[in-house]
């Protein structure tokens, strides 16, 4: 896995908590999502990580990004809170921009190269790391008291001892313990300027670590959440489930056939499986959606009405017969104006559908629009009832006037 | 009674691909090593902050293995242009560079101000200028030649040393 394709998995969650209440939610849950804090807008958070994963692919610099990142914000009428302009709780600010870009990008290949780190005839011949300082700064954090307390929680579990470096094997639960993330790599703080370097057997062995004859401890096969805590120790009757559900409401959703409790874009990825079934809620219909609502259409219809979607969705052959709606996710000769969908493109189905740019009707049928950030706009259209039906899901770059012209121009 | 146990030696050897990878490591850290130490004699131009460019450099080093052959990569714009040097040359009319530091790493595309080229009679150069602040904030030039730097990587004989030490961290 590259970092660009671990950014492009984390699930986008918009909730208005700050950073400080972020950091108590479940590590494996916080690392599998896409987030900042106190910000709500899906919008902005699809463009992010799209720009933060093109930035660790070396697609795009940072530069190009925070432009983009602006004009998003610019669209949806993002103001900065009075007071605020210029500082780290301003999204279109630069120090707010970077640290997003940073964090996001460091934490990517931090991960990947932690997985590399461990494995093998890698581990075998460097079984440790030395917490070291990388970029200079100008306050720096008490790292030798972190370290110190770190090391007396996990009951010094793999950590040199009697030395004033900060050393302790790749395996050792100290790597997730000064993290202020929870994860056993770098980044262990915002902009903490501090990194790792591999300490070899010899060191380690000089060190007091391990003993002439001694093997390292072994380390666990590395997967996508290895060491991440992944699992999730309670279940949708537990309280903390009840609280999760109070601050991201639909976004976090509980399997029961997997016991699991997942972001609602990580189902979506999952919805890919071949004869997977699934149900996945994108919510009840806002005030906005009510408000742009056609005239054609009554609100009372829409009031309250919670849209959730299923592999019927998928499943349901389009009009030639033959072709079902995971066409959208391929090129199609007979639309060259629609862009194949990627997987990651679903999740702002919550955001067309709760948040539309754009709503029209047609024959019955609501049609929504939200415009992309890199080109073209996301188009959904719904059967409105109280227990509403999404029929399609598609990106394209024909506007609906476009599309109904030609439309016309078919039947005459 | 003593008992004599003897182990088939190739069986207690590593495998090649063991070998291969404690090898790549070795490397890889040595490069890492070497990035972050040129980042620390690296200093700023006046007045701007320090770009941290080779640490950045050494957190896009990558490799991989693939049977007998490792592979150790610099994922990062401009490394292979500041060892080989070259010629950079515009995209558009010229290339933009930052004369101070308060548009250090902001492209004029992202500059949140009013801009507009400026041709200094006399000299023949050209600026952007924002006039709200009386600066000129970039020069324009038509290509930036950049002279090779070898003490951008190790040199081949560190990376044999580090390659051949790792493979003996492991088998030792």
């Amino acid at each position: 896995m590259t970092a660009a394709e671990k950014i492009l998995q984390k699930a986008l969650v918009a909730s208005d908590i700050p950073s400080s209440e972020w950091s108590k939610i479940q590590a494996g849950l916080r690392d599998r999502a896409f987030f900042s804090a106190k910000v709500t807008e899906a919008k902005f958070l699809y463009a992010a990580r799209q720009g933060v994963s093109k930035i660790a692919a070396s697609n795009l610099s940072p530069s190009e990004v925070r432009r983009d990142l602006r004009s998003v914000l610019s669209s949806v009428g993002y103001q900065p809170e009075e007071g605020q302009e210029g500082s780290l709780q301003d999204l279109t600010s630069k120090r707010r921009l970077d640290l997003i870009i940073k964090t996001n990008v460091d934490q990517a290949k931090g991960y990947v190269s932690h997985l590399r780190a461990t494995s093998g005839g890698a581990y075998l011949a460097f079984p440790a790391y030395e917490l070291i300082r990388v970029e200079e700064r100008n306050l720096k954090r008490d790292w030798s008291s972190i370290w110190r307390s770190a090391a007396s929680r996990v009951s010094f579990e793999g950590v040199a001892r009697g030395t004033s470096r900060f050393v302790a094997f790749k395996t050792s639960p100290i790597w997730k313990a000064i993290s202020r993330f929870g994860n056993p790599f770098p980044p262990f703080d915002f902009n903490s300027g501090m990194g790792l370097r591999d300490v070899s057997k010899t060191e380690c062995i000089e060190l007091g670590l391990l003993k002439p004859s001694e093997e390292p401890p072994t380390p666990k096969t590395p997967g996508f959440n290895d060491n991440l805590s992944s699992t999730v120790p309670f279940d949708d009757a537990s309280p903390n489930y009840a609280a999760l559900r109070k601050t991201f409401g639909d976004q976090i959703q509980f399997n029961r056939e997997t016991r699991e409790i997942k972001w609602r874009s990580e189902l979506f990825s999952e919805m890919f499986d071949p004869g997977h079934e699934f149900s996945i809620k994108l919510g009840q219909t806002s005030q906005t959606l009510i408000e742009k609502l056609p005239k054609s259409v009554s609100p009372d219809t829409m009031k309250g009405a919670h849209l959730t979607i299923n592999e019927r969705w998928l499943d349901k052959k389009r009009r030639d017969k033959i072709t079902d709606h995971r066409i959208h996710f391929e090129e199609m000769e007979d639309h060259p104006e629609d862009i194949p969908l990627k997987k990651g493109d679903v999740d702002m189905l919550p955001s067309l559908w709760r948040n539309p740019d754009r709503v029209f009707e047609d024959k019955g049928d609501l049609v929504l629009e939200v415009d992309a950030i890199d080109g073209g706009m996301f188009r959904a259209i719904v059967k409105p009832r109280k227990s509403p039906v999404l029929k399609t899901f598609y990106r394209t770059t024909e506007s609906w006037e476009d599309y109904l012209k030609k439309r016309m121009a078919r039947h005459k | 009674m003593l008992t004599l146990k003897i182990k088939d030696p190739e069986k207690l050897l590593p495998g090649e691909r063991e070998i291969v990878e404690a090898a790549r490591r070795g490397v890889k850290n040595k490069v890492i090593e070497h990035l972050r130490r040129k980042n620390d004699s690296t200093s700023p131009k006046p007045g701007f902050p320090k770009s941290n460019y080779y640490a950045n450099a050494a957190k896009d080093v990558a490799s991989s293995v693939s049977g007998s052959k490792a592979t150790v990569e610099i994922n990062h714009p401009g490394v292979a242009l500041h060892f080989f040097g070259g010629t950079v040359l515009p995209k558009k009319k010229a290339l933009a560079i930052p004369l101070e530091g308060i548009v250090w790493d902001v492209w004029p595309s992202e500059y949140q101000g009013e801009l507009h080229p400026v041709k200094d009679k006399k000299t023949g150069k050209a600026y952007l200028v924002d006039d709200s602040l009386g600066l000129a904030l970039y020069a324009l030039v038509p290509k930036v030649a950049i002279p090779s730097d070898p003490s951008v990587l190790p040199t081949d004989e560190e990376i044999l040393t580090a390659a051949e030490a790792a493979v003996w961290e492991m088998v030792a």
